[in-house]
């Protein structure tokens, strides 16, 4: 049985983590990088990383995690895994979009849908995500009106 | 070889390095999540619309839809039009023609002491739930008419608003009726073609310039007032051919602006409510009642409600088009509208395709007030 084997993965901050094959190509980034190469070279591959350190190894256990329990403790695992702050949330988020993981990019994705639903209303969703009202003054104000129809 | 895939991907990656920085450099200073690539807030919004299809859920879309620019084009493209989707989103949805493939089931709640009407989207098989509210009529009583005022909030019936729907107005008789459109097609077609602009908010209209998209009419059948009346619905801003498969959509023909006065036209140019043989001329879609078969020995005139209709009143009925001066075809023969009576105050409404919510609640208070075969 061959051993499984590991790949190096460097991040930008220079930490560098022991990955198994099988789940450092969960990621399609990493996954199109080593197909580049022949399959010696690609043991113990450095590549350099734009996400925090933290994030990369959270990417990992969740994928190692994705692995090895069952539909239900694996659904329990999640929402613990997910319930981080909005600025932690943004980070996983970039690191999912940069290394192309699908099942983690699901999982923010829903996680930060979770989170628009949870506001009150409008100006919750704005303070809560940080973003303007760039409406004009008079198409807010339509908007506002309308909107009263949807809370009816 | 290997070495040198290694160095231009790293080189790639040292570019976006440097793409990237003045965005960390920004979320440090906490506008993160405003700068958010606009494929990834598709991606959460696209589910969101997904998830949350049935009301009350489906407000977080339109809330979405209120947060910001970028936040209401992507929902604007990602929210289908009733007749595909068969979901009501936006208020705007109550002027959209509903779905193709199905009736959507309403209701309606009648006040009697306030003289107001209530139409709700019914959101489970049972009655007794609580429906999404989407419309409100209120009678007003004129010396030589009478008129409905149809709104998109439940207390608020001022005419200068942009939540001002339109009207049925009825002759002295109570014979004939016009529904007006509170909002002018021109304006949805000044705003542009694109979907977008379908989905913009209702502007405000003066109400003096409502605009007239239907006529309704009320006869007695042969046998007087002791047999179901005869209803005639002449739907203006509806191609006909909407009906046919492949016809004309009405949606579409809003935007090309309907109200010029072309040949081609099938807007009736009168503003009389005499209208209805020149309307199908026009080309204009006419509705008419299914006659209700006599049953012998329940001796009663009955129609297939198909369950959406419990008590026998002459209020009650089915509308289907009518054959233009030809052989009527299976589409002739689909339930276009069904109103009925189910409780003392309470009565169901379900629409399809090619008429809006907004048109359908008017002609179904044109049965409320009609007194043609009434008994």
């Amino acid at each position: 049985m061959l051993l499984s084997k590991n790949s190096a993965l460097e991040s930008k901050d220079n930490e560098i983590f022991e990955v198994e094959e099988s789940i450092a190509i969960q990621s399609e980034l990493i996954k199109t990088m080593t197909t580049m190469v022949n399959s010696k070279a690609y043991v113990n591959e450095r590549n350099q990383m734009v996400p925090e350190a933290r994030c990369r190894k959270q990417a990992n256990y969740h994928v190692e995690q994705n692995n090895k329990i069952v539909d239900e403790e694996l659904s329990d695992w999640e929402s613990k895994f997910f319930e981080v702050d909005m600025d932690d949330l943004h980070e996983l988020f970039m690191a999912a979009n940069y290394l192309e993981i699908e099942s983690l990019l699901n999982g923010v994705t829903k996680r930060v849908g979770d989170f628009i639903k949870a506001c009150k209303n409008v100006e919750v969703i704005r303070q809560t995500f940080g973003i303007n009202n760039d409406f004009a003054a008079q198409q807010e104000e339509e908007i506002r009106k309308l909107n009263s129809w949807n809370h009816i | 070889m290997a070495i040198k895939c290694i160095a231009r991907l790293r080189s790639r990656r040292v570019v976006q390095d440097q793409l990237q920085t003045p965005n960390e450099v920004e979320a440090e200073g906490g506008c993160c999540w405003a700068n958010l690539p606009q494929e990834l807030l598709w991606e959460v919004l696209l589910r969101i619309e997904e998830s949350e299809s049935i009301w009350p859920q489906r407000k977080h879309v339109v809330a979405c839809a209120g947060v910001c620019r970028s936040w209401r084009f992507i929902i604007q493209q990602i929210v289908k039009l009733p007749q595909l989707s068969g979901k009501l989103t936006f208020p705007i949805s109550v002027k959209q023609p509903g779905p193709k493939d199905s009736l959507l089931q309403c209701f309606i709640k009648r006040n009697r002491s306030t003289q107001t009407y209530y139409l709700y989207l019914g959101l489970t098989n049972s009655l007794s739930d609580g429906g999404k509210f989407l419309l409100a009529a209120r009678k007003c009583r004129r010396p030589t008419c009478t008129d409905y005022i149809i709104s998109l909030l439940a207390e608020d019936f001022s005419k200068g608003t942009n939540t001002y729907a339109g009207r049925l107005r009825s002759n002295f008789l109570g014979t004939k009726f016009t529904v007006f459109d509170g909002q002018s097609p021109q304006a949805g077609a000044k705003m542009g073609k694109s979907r977008s602009s379908r989905l913009a908010n209702l502007r405000q209209v003066s109400p003096s310039s409502n605009y007239p998209m239907a006529h309704i009419s009320y006869e007695l059948n042969m046998l007087g007032s002791r047999g179901p009346r005869r209803m005639q619905c002449n739907m203006n801003t509806i191609p006909a051919t909407s009906i046919a498969p492949g016809g004309l959509d009405p949606t579409t023909q809003a935007e090309l602006n309907p109200y010029q006065s072309t040949p081609t036209s099938f807007l009736s140019k009168s503003a009389s409510m005499e209208n209805s043989v020149s309307d199908q001329k026009n080309g204009g879609l006419v509705l008419i009642n299914k006659a209700p078969r006599w049953h012998e020995q329940l001796q009663c005139w009955c129609l297939n409600f198909h369950g959406r209709v419990t008590i026998a009143s002459v209020k009650n009925f089915q509308l289907v088009a009518s054959p233009e001066n030809g052989p009527a075809g299976p589409e002739h023969e689909k339930i276009i509208l069904q109103f009925g009576k189910v409780g003392k105050d309470l009565f169901t409404m379900d629409y399809r395709y090619p008429i809006s919510v907004f048109q359908a609640f008017a002609i179904c208070l044109s049965s409320f007030e009609t007194r043609i075969a009434c008994e």
